[in-house]
């Protein structure tokens, strides 16, 4: 059985940090900058009492005015800031949404390559014949995980979910994926503390550099380094992507990346030779939703019309991890 | 390149406006030179030369002139010490 993607739809929490609101936090920050370069002007915060099953659950509920909840006999979620150690989120979801019981549910843990596995898995499990119509969420609370004082990645990250349906179909619509993983990038997005590996600091130090201050009780980002370890792999993913699938970059109809931030993304681009008016950029009021943000492009480009049913669509997604990933769908 | 060109350059991509930059300019000195600025050098280098500025470069990177020692005094046809 073939595979293809049915619905998508999105969920963003209420409350927003504007430029604005940052530049009132950090004098020295200059908001037009921050909203030239990154190009977001804003993102959306989960509430404190607000979780990444909350968000996935507002996100599957959407979803559901389109497709039949009982239909769907398998749920995947990806998520790094998990209601519990144990049990798994997908377990709580499933309650909470009402799901069928004689289905399987599973968290994974991964970032921002999150989108590409869900879409990899969905299909293994449809063309198993394990599953037909299979949820994929991706939700997350970033912003948790951030200190109060670290201006750079509070401007970077916002919080979200998003919500897809993967049903088994006759023509083939979700392609080859180029998947890659490289654990040595690890300590370049991580919180070190909290796991079990290093347990939670009750009285941890401030820890400051040129442009934020954190605890290692906090989401630490490496920014430059991160960007050279996309430099380094992005290339190589999109072309063995496309020669995994005997597809010429000129057949693509349109590229959507993990929408990082808009400065990395042109360089990328710009690289590759990508055509801008092939190439989505679409961050500019969520910020960097980690693994929703290529789900949420998605559906932003449907309700656009930027893509149209037949499309070749190249999704590409990369980082914490490191862990990165690409494919080709078709609408 | 020349190095007037390439201090151009610098100034374009780190959006620098009112200092003087030379080679002996210190990084520490240019504000703009934070995350943000190092990720647009780290572009500059990648798209002028195609080499790469890693984390632990910058700690070597004390003044423009240690970044064009870094990126390989043969590519600056003006370079000298």
């Amino acid at each position: 059985m073939h595979s293809s993607i049915q619905f998508i739809e999105y969920y963003l929490p209420e409350k927003v940090l504007t430029n604005k609101d940052l530049e009132e936090l950090f004098p020295e920050w200059n908001a037009t900058k921050i909203s030239e370069k990154i190009g977001i002007n804003q993102r959306h915060i989960s509430s404190s009492e607000q979780t990444s099953v909350d968000l996935a659950y507002e996100a599957a509920n959407k979803v559901f005015s389109k497709f039949e909840k009982s239909k769907i006999d398998f749920l995947l979620l990806c998520t790094q800031s998990p209601d519990y150690y144990l049990p798994a989120s997908a377990c709580v979801l499933q309650s909470k949404l009402g799901l069928r019981t004689n289905i399987g549910a599973l968290d994974f843990n991964q970032g921002c390559s999150g989108y590409i596995y869900g879409l990899s898995l969905a299909k293994g499990l449809i063309s198993s014949n394990i599953a037909q119509n299979v949820l994929l969420i991706t939700s997350e609370t970033y912003s948790k995980f951030i200190y109060s004082k670290d201006k750079s990645n509070r401007s970077i990250f916002g919080d979200g979910a998003a919500a897809t349906i993967i049903s088994g179909s006759n023509e083939q619509k979700i392609f080859n994926f180029d998947l890659g993983t490289n654990g040595d990038g690890m300590n370049n997005l991580i919180v070190p503390n909290g796991g079990l590996r290093v347990p939670f600091d009750c009285n941890p130090i401030e820890i400051s550099d040129s442009s934020s201050t954190r605890t290692n009780n906090h989401l630490y980002m490496n920014g430059p380094e991160i960007f050279n370890f996309t430099i380094d792999n992005v290339p190589i993913t999109v072309d063995s992507c496309l020669k995994k699938n005997n597809i010429l970059i000129d057949e693509i109809d349109f590229v959507i990346f993990h929408q990082a931030n808009k400065y990395m993304l042109n360089h990328l681009r710009k690289k590759m030779r990508i055509p801008e008016n092939k190439f989505y950029i679409n961050l500019e009021n969520t910020g960097n939703t980690v693994s929703s943000t290529i789900p949420i492009a998605l559906k932003d480009a449907i309700n656009k019309n930027l893509v149209k049913k037949g499309d070749k669509i190249l999704l590409v997604g990369f980082g914490v991890g490191y862990s990165w990933g690409s494919t080709i769908i078709q609408l | 390149m020349k190095i007037k060109e390439f201090i151009t350059f610098f100034k374009e991509y780190l959006e620098i406006e009112n200092t003087e930059i030379t080679l002996e300019t210190e990084f520490l000195s240019i504000s703009e030179f934070d995350s943000l600025g190092r990720m647009t050098l780290i572009a500059l280098v990648d798209e002028h030369f195609e080499k790469k500025i890693k984390a632990q470069d910058f700690n070597n990177l004390i003044k423009i002139r240690d970044l064009v020692k870094h990126i390989g005094i043969e590519n600056f046809e003006d370079y000298h010490d």
